[in-house]
């Protein structure tokens, strides 16, 4: 790692502990807030890989992943909010109006949101319902569900627009993960949208983005071996501490040697084989155990959200289930291990 | 042998899963995760339907494991008034008996154990509240953790050294008390923000000052210890049924899916149908293992070995089987039901001995079997 990746590292790492771990918490219960959008804003973070001209800092990738890295080991939620702004939103919204909202959502000054489950998933019109006035839209599983826009699917499924649209029906269930985004129903007024391309523009994005999920991933496990290490290091059990016994130092030892290897391969890699599709499900997979073995090592306080560590296991599930797609970025990595079609069966 | 249950047990079986579906629905399962709060109107109702019968551990254990099929929170939360009955049960004296426990039988008081205290977690023999015999009775101070019922018990089983700690002999010194949650001095705070089984209580209490009548000491002074690893050589079994229960609904769940929201060709595909296999291959062995420990239990023949087996490899086959499901159903988990059974199922891990606890047994066990073999 060269000298100004460090150097962003740690200036991200920084702002993170002034900036995030001590509203980490806060950011769980009741989302991330205008004034900590401000701030990922000044610092160049909320459009970190956007053209100058939309307020953009027009960073190069490993600074990109750094800063979703560092971010992500304190908040997902934040390192997800960056990411879905930079891989998806600054690739969208560039002609007239929407040009000029990706200024305003750079700037910290307006938000949004993503009908993202359905454009991924392209469920498209079956789970739509047409609002008593006409002109609204029901989606599911939008993300960032209390921002002021959305980008989502028109009325035919297959086009992707800019819309206005109000939360609903959030009071009484929280997500599984991100909650500092939230995930929840949206209804979307489809008058006055601006249209922004196809469905495919969107899948396409997501899918050049492997190694840029691969980094929140990284964040994760980072963030969650972090907690688990300093605790192992301060609570006994049966007179020693943890740390002292094997089975809680091989296995977050060998997790942490896990994580240096996929972090010398995100930073360091020319991903030529595969475009990072190899570090995407390595990572995956990695989170769900880091994730897991952080908590266990807390025992009930784990389990308790002050401590901040389970978190990182309803994060890492959601996300691989938000973002990683699954069987489908398996079937693409055997179609190039086999150079051919694989793994349809 | 005989894999079967009896047939008193199965239809005792199918009408507990009747209950369950009719009861915790998806939108009570919702509510009460939450907002974090008790169902005791689930509770009265499931007394009153013959769901709980604490006098028989075989439908006890049936009965856990089918609620929490359907939901964990709330099934947790109805079968869990009778928790650390068996310490009294056991050890306790007809007047304790008559006073306490029949009360809890007819399910007009509640009732709790508390053992766990703040950084104390599965090390028994680390507790260091305090009760100090003073004329004809014991003066308790200090503090309990994660308490199941904390809030809402009328009493509780209570763990606390009786006379210091030997260094070498940590276990020895403590006793088993029944504290009234009106005795003065006794105060508790929910605990709030737990990633799962949120429709449980959880406190944490504060003992200052208590003064326990001497009547209400449990046994003899000084086999606390004892007493509780008995208890839960017990209720790890019910422990178990709780984490069969979670990782069988996860999977019922998971079919349900595949067979009616899936796109089409989905159980076709064998990746789907390897990982399924593989969830029920788990669920069975570790339900196999369950019966088995009961089965001894159930004689008063506790096998630690088995117990501890059975425990540990239900709680794991819980967390791999949610886990497999959010997989396998995708959005469909995450914005449904299934996204909470992936919560609830992470403290069957923790709770009861963590898992590090139950293998630390077994290879104990192992190793003093093995001294008597030869």
């Amino acid at each position: 790692m060269n000298d100004d990746l460090k150097l962003m590292k740690e200036t991200v790492r920084d702002f993170s502990t002034k900036n995030i771990e001590n509203i980490a918490l806060k950011i769980e219960r009741e989302g991330i807030d205008k004034d900590l959008l401000k701030k990922l804003a000044e610092q160049g973070f909320l459009g970190a890989t956007a053209p100058q001209e939309y307020g953009g800092a027009e960073l190069d990738n490993a600074s990109y992943r750094a800063i979703l890295e560092e971010l992500s080991s304190f908040s997902p939620s934040v390192g997800v909010l960056v990411f879905l702004y930079n891989s998806i939103a600054s690739k969208l919204l560039k002609k007239g109006k929407a040009g000029e909202y990706l200024k305003e959502i750079l700037s910290g000054e307006s938000t949004l949101g993503f009908g993202y489950g359905e454009i991924l998933e392209g469920y498209g019109n079956s789970t739509e319902t047409k609002g008593s006035d006409g002109r609204t839209i029901l989606k599911r599983d939008v993300i960032f569900p209390t921002a002021k826009k959305f980008i989502v699917l028109d009325d035919t499924g297959e086009n992707l627009i800019l819309a206005n649209g109000k939360i609903k029906g959030a009071e009484n269930k929280k997500s599984l993960g991100i909650r500092g985004l939230g995930i929840s129903d949206v209804l979307i007024e489809t008058s006055g949208a601006e249209t922004l391309g196809n469905r495919s523009d969107i899948v396409k994005a997501i899918e050049d983005s492997s190694l840029e999920i691969a980094a929140i991933y990284l964040g994760i496990i980072k963030g969650s071996l972090n907690k688990a290490i300093d605790y192992a290091k301060v609570r006994t059990t049966f007179d020693h501490f943890l740390k002292d016994y094997s089975p809680v130092a091989f296995s977050l030892s060998s997790l942490r040697a896990e994580e240096e290897l996929l972090r010398s391969y995100i930073y360091e890699s020319d991903a030529d084989f595969s475009g990072g599709l190899s570090a995407l499900i390595f990572s995956e997979s990695l989170s769900k155990r880091a994730t897991k073995q952080a908590l266990q090592t807390h025992g009930g306080y784990g389990y308790l959200e002050d401590f901040g560590v389970e978190k990182f296991y309803r994060d890492a599930m959601t996300i691989s289930t938000m973002l990683f797609r699954g069987r489908r970025d398996r079937k693409r990595l055997s179609e190039e291990v086999f150079g051919t079609e694989a793994g349809n069966l | 042998m005989d894999f079967e249950l009896s047939d008193e047990l199965k239809d005792f079986r199918k009408m507990v899963r009747e209950f369950a579906l009719s009861e915790f629905t998806s939108e009570v399962a919702r509510k009460r995760d939450f907002e974090e709060s008790y169902p005791d109107d689930l509770r009265i109702k499931s007394l009153q339907k013959g769901i709980i019968d604490f006098a028989n551990p075989w439908k006890t254990m049936v009965a856990i494991e089918e609620l929490c099929r359907v939901d964990a929170g709330l099934g947790i939360s109805v079968t869990v008034p009778y928790f650390g009955a068996e310490v009294i049960m056991l050890f306790g004296n007809d007047a304790q008996k008559e006073k306490y426990l029949s009360e809890v039988n007819k399910g007009k008081k509640m009732m709790g154990l508390a053992v766990t205290e703040p950084g104390g977690g599965s090390d028994v023999a680390a507790n260091k509240t305090e009760a100090v015999k003073s004329g004809n009775k014991y003066i308790l101070n200090g503090s309990k953790m994660f308490i199941t019922n904390g809030q809402i018990a009328d009493f509780f089983v209570m763990l606390a050294r009786t006379s210091k700690a030997d260094s070498t002999k940590k276990h020895r010194g403590m006793s088993t008390f029944i504290v009234e949650s009106k005795f003065k001095g006794f105060s508790s705070n929910k605990l709030e923000g737990k990633l799962g089984v949120r429709a449980t209580n959880t406190a944490e209490l504060i003992l200052n000052n208590i003064e326990v009548p001497e009547e209400n000491l449990i046994g003899e002074e000084g086999k606390g210890f004892y007493y509780i690893m008995t208890f839960f050589n017990i209720s790890r079994v019910f422990v178990a049924a709780q984490a069969i229960g979670v990782a069988q609904g996860a999977l019922d769940r998971t079919l349900e899916y595949l067979k009616n929201n899936a796109p089409s060709g989905e159980m076709q595909n064998e990746h789907v149908q390897f990982t399924l296999s593989d969830m029920a291959t788990r669920i069975e062995a570790a339900r196999l293992l369950m019966y088995k420990a009961a089965s001894y239990l159930f004689q008063f023949k506790p096998n630690p070995t088995i117990t501890s087996m059975a425990k540990g490899y239900a709680s794991e086959t819980a967390v791999f089987a949610s886990e497999k499901a959010m997989e396998l159903t995708g959005l469909y988990g995450l914005s449904g039901d299934l996204e909470r059974y992936f919560r609830d199922a992470k403290i069957m891990e923790i709770w009861e001995g963590t898992s590090e606890v139950e293998k630390l047994i077994i290879a104990r066990m192992l190793e003093k079997e093995s001294d008597s073999s030869e």
